[in-house]
């Protein structure tokens, strides 16, 4: 059953086993398993309940419908954009669709030195779940688009590492919206996938249901509050109130949101954690003009990749960084040309002629999120020096490999513009500063603020996310990662969330919760 | 993603020019090309005339007609569009916005740039001015500047003029403006 909490006028009041607070990558995973389990799940949802046929195409509409504060989110000092999705299905939903687990040796370093007691294998497996439930495939090389073509040909010509991503798309059309939401349901999102399958397994879905606060009860959680809003706005006005009462909270908001909610309910934890340990995994755009037409707004935008850069310190974790072949619509790309005026618009005329691919590099914890007096969402993130360091060398070998596969000029985006002709230009980034001034970074990642481990006085939850020292509360989103998972998230997520609903599922069979 | 300006810190901008703003909110509105060429839309719903024409007058600075392709700022209504676009924006970004364009209407005499607001400045030193605010030593001077350009971006690059002029071919789907029109039809 859908409840529609935009259209609802009178106040709303439900009881049922697990209550599950988020529908992304997180939340939907577990509250299919769950409701495969024969409980009783009702999901809330903070955005609305928009399908395909909402989905525009068009970045004026879709960012304010289908994105946390319209894609504006960002660290204090404004140097990241954190994005999120905020609609049913989360980040899933507006996500670039690919498809990768956590890398073993990362998990072993959360094993080793985060008292984490996850099976291997049983990752493995949950892994292969997840994978399942969303129709992971390798993408075809006949998918490439010329600019994650020119990514591989520039990769081979220099002899680095390099590969096509998996992906969650069937019959995709290759129209290159996959940001604004797909418009032919091809993307396997937790919309179109799990979010049905749990509905199909008798759950509730409600949606512009804003939770406000877990409620505790005797030294336990036993529900959760909140409003439901107009549709709406970026922070849509209450209409009526909100009430579930359950054997279980499970939280899934994401990393930023899962601790400002505990922090709104005055939930502490021993570890002293909530909210800390942030993860960006930021990434830096770089631009390549060439002389043939690109088209890279058309074809499936991530296909490709460069990982020669990538490498593991087993002290802690992965570091270098990865080149990832990307594509947006004109605002998106205009938003990353660090040039003003008529500078601008003469590399604006190019656009069709533009490639472009992101350096992502993978951080150790050094944020933490927290709400202003005012309510405000606070991201505080220090750019480590080392990671200061990797972007730069990142931007460097993103135009070594651009050059090498034939582009006449390539910009990181920065400002001021550097061009980068030739080998020789390439001492242009030797020296660029990566502040606030002087670039935009982006985070599709945030991870990390609720960390899982099996000391109490270290971590929020345990390892398969019971929260320490709280009954009946559990987290299952992003946040749980120890560190950075150090690829992209969803798999890694919807395999933790898939454990965690199934342990929840066990202790409810043997009536310990 | 605009920069935060608290009360504080917009007092600081302002330091000594509380005399000012009162005798500047007398000065007509537009000596700045566009704000001289056209009216405020009837229509705004969320910035004051005199937010819209600081804000046309950015946009122009920031997207000025002519160059590699001839549509600018002017010939789509940028500040108009902006306006539409914050229409269900959280209302701390709106405050923020509004600030942060007082900030820049006034800056010309907060700065000591000019004894004028930045709509009643000629052309040629409107867009010194605007120019000048990138290597400003306020960190949240410069972060203004960042952030209006990207919200101006934002407004031109959504219009089919602007699509035309950089060879996209725009969405698949039908929008909603074209959909009620082929319903009407
Ligand atoms: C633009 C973009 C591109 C990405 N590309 C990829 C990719 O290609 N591959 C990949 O693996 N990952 C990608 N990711 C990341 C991946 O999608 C996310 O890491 C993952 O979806 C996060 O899962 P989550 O459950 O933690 O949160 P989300 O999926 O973000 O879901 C959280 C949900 O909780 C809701 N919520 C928050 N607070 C409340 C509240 N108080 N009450 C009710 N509901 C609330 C939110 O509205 C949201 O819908 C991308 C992300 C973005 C934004
Ligand atoms: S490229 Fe494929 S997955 Fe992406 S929006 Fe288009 S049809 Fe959907």
């Amino acid at each position: 059953m859908i409840i529609y909490g935009s259209e609802r006028v009178e106040d709303l009041s439900l009881r049922c086993d697990v209550v599950v607070v988020g529908s992304g990558a997180g939340g939907a995973a577990a509250a299919r398993v769950l409701a495969a389990a024969g409980a009783k799940v009702v999901i809330l949802e903070e955005g609305g309940y928009h399908t395909s046929f909402d989905f525009k195409q068009r970045e004026r509409e879709m960012l304010p419908m289908l994105y946390r504060d319209r894609a504006t989110q960002r660290t204090r000092d404004r140097l990241v954009n954190v994005l999120q999705g905020r609609c049913v299905g989360g980040s899933t939903v507006v996500n670039m669709a690919d498809c990768a687990r956590v890398p073993r040796a990362v998990l072993e370093h959360w094993q080793r030195d985060f008292a984490v007691e996850i099976d291997t294998a049983d990752f493995e497996a949950a892994s292969e779940r997840a994978e399942a439930a969303l129709g992971v495939a390798e993408i075809a090389a006949d998918q490439l688009n010329a600019n994650n073509r020119k990514l591989l040909a520039g990769a081979e010509q220099l002899g680095w590492r390099r590969s096509r991503f998996h992906h969650n798309r069937t019959e995709c059309t290759g129209c290159g919206f996959c940001l604004m939401g797909c418009a032919f349901d091809a993307k396997r999102s937790a919309l179109v996938t799990l979010v049905p399958a749990a509905l199909a397994d008798g759950a509730t879905l409600v949606s512009n249901a804003r939770v406000e606060r877990v409620v505790v009860r005797g030294g336990r959680a036993v529900g959760v509050q909140g409003v439901l809003t107009e549709e709406h706005g970026d922070r849509p006005a209450a209409r009526v109130r909100l009430e579930v009462a359950a054997d279980v909270v499970l939280l899934a908001c994401g990393a930023v949101h899962t601790p400002l909610l505990l922090q709104a309910s005055e939930i502490a934890s021993a570890s002293g954690q909530i909210g800390r340990n942030l993860s960006l995994q930021p990434q830096l755009p770089v631009l390549a003009v060439f002389s043939e037409r690109m088209v890279s707004f058309r074809g499936i935008p991530q296909s490709a990749y460069c990982d020669e850069h990538l490498v593991f310190d087993p002290r802690v974790g992965m570091t270098g960084f990865a080149i990832e072949g990307i594509a947006g619509g004109p605002v998106q790309t205009a938003g990353l040309v660090g040039a003003s005026g008529r500078d601008h618009k003469r590399w604006m005329a190019r656009f069709a002629h533009t490639g472009s691919c992101l350096v992502l590099v993978p951080d150790q914890p050094a944020g933490s999120v927290a709400a202003d007096e005012t309510g405000r969402t606070r991201i505080d993130y220090a750019l480590q020096p080392d990671v200061e360091q990797r972007i730069r060398d990142g931007a460097r070998a993103a135009a070594r490999l651009y050059l090498a596969a034939g582009a006449e000029v390539v910009v990181p985006a920065l400002r001021p513009l550097t061009e980068i002709r030739n080998e020789a230009d390439l001492a242009r980034l030797d020296d660029v500063a990566v502040n606030p001034d002087a670039t935009t970074l982006l985070s599709a990642h945030p991870q990390g603020t609720c960390r899982m481990g099996e000391d109490a006085r270290r971590a929020v939850v345990d390892s398969r996310g019971r929260f320490h020292g709280l009954e009946g509360l559990w987290i299952a989103d992003a946040s749980v990662f120890p560190t950075s998972a150090s690829t992209h998230t969803m798999i890694p997520i919807m395999a933790f969330a898939d454990l965690a609903a199934r342990s929840i599922a066990q202790a409810r069979a043997a009536r310990t919760i | 993603m605009i920069p935060e300006i608290d009360r504080r810190t917009f007092l600081r901008g302002a330091t000594g020019a509380g005399a000012l703003l009162v005798f500047g909110g007398a000065l007509p509105l537009g000596a700045c090309v566009l704000a001289q060429a056209s009216d405020p839309p009837p229509d705004l719903a969320v910035l004051s005339p005199r937010a819209w024409a600081t804000l046309a007058c950015f946009a122009d600075h920031a997207i000025p007609r002519g160059g590699a392709f001839e549509a600018g700022a002017s010939d789509v209504g940028v500040a108009g569009l902006v306006d539409g676009w914050l229409v269900g924006a959280d209302s701390r970004l709106v405050t923020d916005l509004r600030r942060g364009l007082a900030l820049l209407e006034w800056g010309p005499l907060l700065l000591g740039f000019a004894a004028r607001p930045l709509t009643a400045l000629p052309p040629e030193s409107a867009g010194a001015y605007l120019a000048s605010l990138t290597t400003s030593r306020l960190g949240f001077v410069r972060q203004l500047h960042a952030a209006l350009s990207e919200l101006c971006l934002l407004a031109f690059y959504s219009t089919r003029s602007a699509w035309r002029a950089i060879g996209y071919d725009g969405p698949i789907v039908l929008g909603l403006a074209e959909s009620v029109e082929l319903e009407r039809r």
